[in-house]
């Protein structure tokens, strides 16, 4: 198929393609698929060593070696911050010293399948705020943009370098119990994790350094120079460009990771305080020895927040005339300001559309079937099964308002019933997937426990996906919640060659094919 | 290009990392004083409350100015600003939001003695294992010193952190001379030590001189280089000197004002910070110059003098951030060391 062809395909052909099928099986009756052990307890060919090496080691050494690794992260001052009374306390990073094995040769796949996404979501972005050729196309429905609560009509025009604008995502992928890997989500706001990503590799080095010495793992630390190398290519034309990282502040959940990425790049860390725009709509940071032109900044601070002038008027830690300086060309800000409309729920429904739609490719990987109820069919389907369906608000993140049909109340199911018929733009539904699991050592013993995994992707010139990805771990027997501040844990990701005569098959199955 | 907001927490660190060093030594050496002197020289502890200058704090919160209650207050006090416990939770505090421009093993030290105090402050209450205690305090943080002394650039980063050492320090070595010399050196009519009496109601006399200020000097970790200067036996006067301006023995008042200079001349816009290290140094020749009995009034003046030379670095580096847009607290005079310790507490 060429571009053209997709670029003139009506909206009733791709619906028909991405409908999820009215009868998708529930997660619950069938057996977990493990990343580890196949289903006759092997190991798979990727985890072999891994494996071997953990059984030699027996319960009680692996136990010694938790527990070093948990002084390990006290020590370090790995930590995020949790709010209890209204106050930041930061808690050590719960890490599970078990790591989650990936085959090279799936991760490969995977990574193509991440950057093909990253280009096609780009390409939307930077469309929809100029031309709009895909709400003209009829691919994407005007509706669905026009209801966007992350549209920012500020950013209408702007052509940021290299029209990207999400240049720092963390997709999150989850595997179900056949082995597929689907993309749950895109983060393309202000993505964290990443820095826990490289922490939980120095811990596990220590954990198991036998085994890093005799294995081929790749290595995951080079991502803050790709990083750097990114923000720096997008400095507006100066030979030496500053740069810096803009966090809300110490009380910020995510301020560890702010400040370990300053530190791992050499920039400044800056507050809205230390920031303000002159006059010639340079960004200044106030220093010991007066103000210092910014040129690139790294915001960590959402849209709403960045600039007063034109965002959240009461924003205290924003930096009024910030969004006149970037349109202005003077300061470049990653991610874009605006980036986040494809980062909506609804939106989600149709990446597998945009994909075709902007690179001519089928999808490498799939997303979630995912039901809108914005089309009275899906709608009804929806309604209809409640009970069976997750059900998630558009414009939420980190689990904000989603209802799990097979544990909410009636009450809840009416409830959300009634929210969708009320506005059915800001609902989607997906079927539930039974998340695939990882040996985790919890009180004393190994048992599985649900994972998802977190990859990194930065789009520039060029683009670049981190090495494997942050694997979170809901600690709590048969629990979904992978967030740390609800039960949740993480482990370091291996991305491992597997033995050549053995390599594993087990890429995800309506990606597998190489795109047309 | 150091940010000035970084460039105040990395001081205010520098100087609570000082504080909670010399604090942990008043209260380690006052101990071992208990152990030297005989039984008959009765030692009070009340005169510590003198060093930070929180007796009225102190008054309000305990009932007696007993040893359980002074070391209690000096080390373990969550409520007391200067505690040992509260600077060190508030130093790390402070290099929380100044981590990025820290050698990773520095924040590592800092975070070791903030886990070891916070988890052993009420160790040191205790006599039998105040010594371990502040031993390891003082221990760690010589670690974090190391590391910076051996690891970092000097670049404004270092230099707010040796700034705010050196202010820091001369300022203390005042205060515990102010605290331990005076009461010492203020004549036989006043040689008693204070809130002390002998059965029949006369005043005690301090003996065992040499003793305190061998003691004075291992407070202020001076007395090898006391004697290394060829200025053994002990004596008051020559301890005195040797603390107030010898010009090699980085604990001397002298020193820290000279090392306040040199990092001066190293950051922009410094004529005004060595305008004040100038008159605090001129301050200095006059406290050296002058007789001893009036040693209590130099060092108040001394203190006035080393309290302008820091309101004068701050004029310089950490100007107020603006007012918020809408509502908000709009900073006071002293806004940021009272936010500072706030922060320090809210861990």
């Amino acid at each position: 198929m060429t571009i053209a062809d997709d670029r003139v395909r009506g909206r009733e052909r791709t619906r028909s393609r991405e409908r999820p099928a009215p009868t998708a099986a529930t997660a619950d009756s069938r057996p977990l698929w493990d990343e580890l052990l196949d289903a006759d307890g092997q190991p798979r060919p990727a985890a072999g060593a891994l494996v071997e090496h953990i059984r030699g080691l027996g319960l009680s050494e692996l136990q010694a070696r938790q527990d070093a690794a948990d002084l390990d992260i006290l020590g370090m001052g790995i930590t995020f911050t949790v709010y209890s009374d209204g106050r930041g306390i930061d808690r050590a990073w719960p890490f599970d010293v078990i790591p989650r094995v990936i085959d090279a040769a799936e991760w490969r796949t995977i990574e193509q399948g991440l950057t093909q996404r990253l280009t096609a979501l780009n390409r939307f972005i930077d469309d929809v705020y100029n031309d709009q050729e895909v709400v003209r196309d009829g691919v994407l429905p005007a509706e669905v943009l026009a209801g966007s609560a992350n549209f920012r009509p500020a950013c209408r025009g702007a052509h940021p370098a290299y029209g990207v604008w999400a240049h720092i995502c963390g997709s999150d992928l989850v595997r179900d119990a056949d082995g597929t890997v689907y993309v749950l989500e895109d983060n393309l706001r202000v993505p964290s994790g990443v820095s826990y990503l490289l922490e939980n590799r120095l811990v596990s080095k220590r954990a198991f350094a036998d085994l890093f010495a005799h294995q081929s793992i790749q290595p995951v630390d080079d991502y803050p120079d790709e990083l750097l190398s990114l923000l720096a290519s997008l400095a507006p034309d100066v030979d030496e460009p500053t740069i810096a990282v803009l966090t809300p502040g110490l009380h910020n959940s995510a301020y560890f990771e702010h400040s370990f990425l300053a530190q791992r790049m050499g920039v400044a860390l800056v507050e809205g305080d230390d920031l303000f725009v002159g006059p010639d709509d340079h960004v200044q940071m106030r220093t010991v020895a007066g103000p210092r032109r910014v040129d690139v900044i790294y915001r960590r601070v959402d849209d709403r927040f960045l600039d007063p002038e034109v965002f959240e008027p009461s924003s205290l830690i924003g930096v009024p005339g910030l969004m006149r300086a970037w349109r202005a060309g003077k300061v470049a800000i990653a991610n874009a300001p605006g980036a986040g409309v494809a980062d909506d729920k609804v939106v989600y429904a149709w990446v597998p559309d945009l994909i075709r739609y902007y690179r001519g490719e089928e999808p490498i990987l799939p997303n979630v079937p995912t039901y809108r109820c914005l089309y009275d069919d899906e709608r009804r389907h929806v309604l209809d099964n409640l009970r069976e369906l997750v059900v998630k608000p558009a414009d939420e993140s980190g689990g904000y308002g989603l209802v799990i049909g097979s544990q909410a109340s009636d009450a809840e199911l009416a409830a959300v019933g009634h929210a969708i018929e009320d506005e059915p733009r800001r609902w989607v539904a997906q079927p539930r997937l039974a998340l695939s699991t990882v040996p985790t050592l919890c009180d004393g013993r190994i048992e599985g426990r649900h994972v998802d995994l977190r990859p990194f992707v930065l789009s520039g010139r060029s683009s670049y996906v981190t090495r494997g990805g942050l694997t979170r771990v809901a600690l709590r027997k048969g629990s979904l919640i992978v967030n740390s501040s609800q039960g949740g844990g993480s482990k370091d990701t291996w991305v491992v060659e597997a033995p050549a005569a053995t390599t594993a098959t087990t890429t995800a199955a309506a990606g597998a094919s190489a795109p047309a | 290009m150091l940010l000035a907001r970084v460039a105040e927490q990395l001081y205010w660190a520098g100087r609570y990392v000082e504080r909670a060093e010399v604090t942990a030594r008043v209260v380690n050496e006052h101990t071992h004083l208990l152990v030297d002197l005989p039984t008959s020289v009765p030692l009070t502890w009340e005169p510590l409350l003198a060093v930070p200058g929180l007796r009225e704090e102190f008054d309000a919160a305990y009932p007696a100015p007993d040893e359980p209650h002074v070391v209690n207050f000096l080390l373990a006090d969550r409520d007391n600003p200067v505690s040992v416990l509260t600077t060190v939770m508030t130093a790390r505090t402070n290099l929380r939001t100044a981590r990025e421009v820290l050698p990773r093993e520095a924040w590592q030290a800092i975070n070791d003695l903030y886990l070891y105090v916070t988890s052993h402050h009420t160790d040191g209450v205790g006599r039998h294992s105040r010594g371990r205690f502040l031993g390891r305090v003082i221990g760690e943080i010589q670690r974090f010193a190391g590391i910076v002394a051996g690891t970092m650039c000097r670049d404004d980063a270092y230099h707010f952190l040796a700034l705010g050492r050196h202010v820091e320090r001369a300022d203390m070595v005042g205060r515990v001379l102010d605290v331990r010399a005076v009461a010492l050196l203020d004549g036989p009519q006043l040689a008693t030590v204070e809130g002390a009496t002998r059965d029949d109601g006369a005043d005690v006399p301090i003996v065992h001189d040499e003793v305190q200020w061998a003691a004075v000097l291992r407070t202020l970790s001076g007395l090898e280089a006391y004697y290394r200067r060829g200025l053994a036996p002990v004596s008051g006067h020559a301890t005195v000197d040797f603390l107030l301006c010898d010009p090699d023995f980085p604990g001397s008042i002298r020193y820290c004002l000279d090392e306040v200079l040199t990092v001066l001349a190293g950051l922009p816009h410094a004529e005004a910070g060595r305008t004040a290290a100038h008159a605090t140094h001129r301050t200095l020749d006059r406290l050296v110059t002058a007789p001893l009995d009036g040693l209590h009034a130099g060092l108040a003046g001394l203190q006035v003098a080393v309290a302008a030379l820091h309101e004068q670095i701050e004029a310089s580096y950490f100007p107020p951030p603006p007012p918020p847009p809408l509502s908000g607290p709009v900073p006071p005079g002293d806004a940021a060391r009272t936010e500072i310790e706030m922060a320090g507490r809210s861990e």
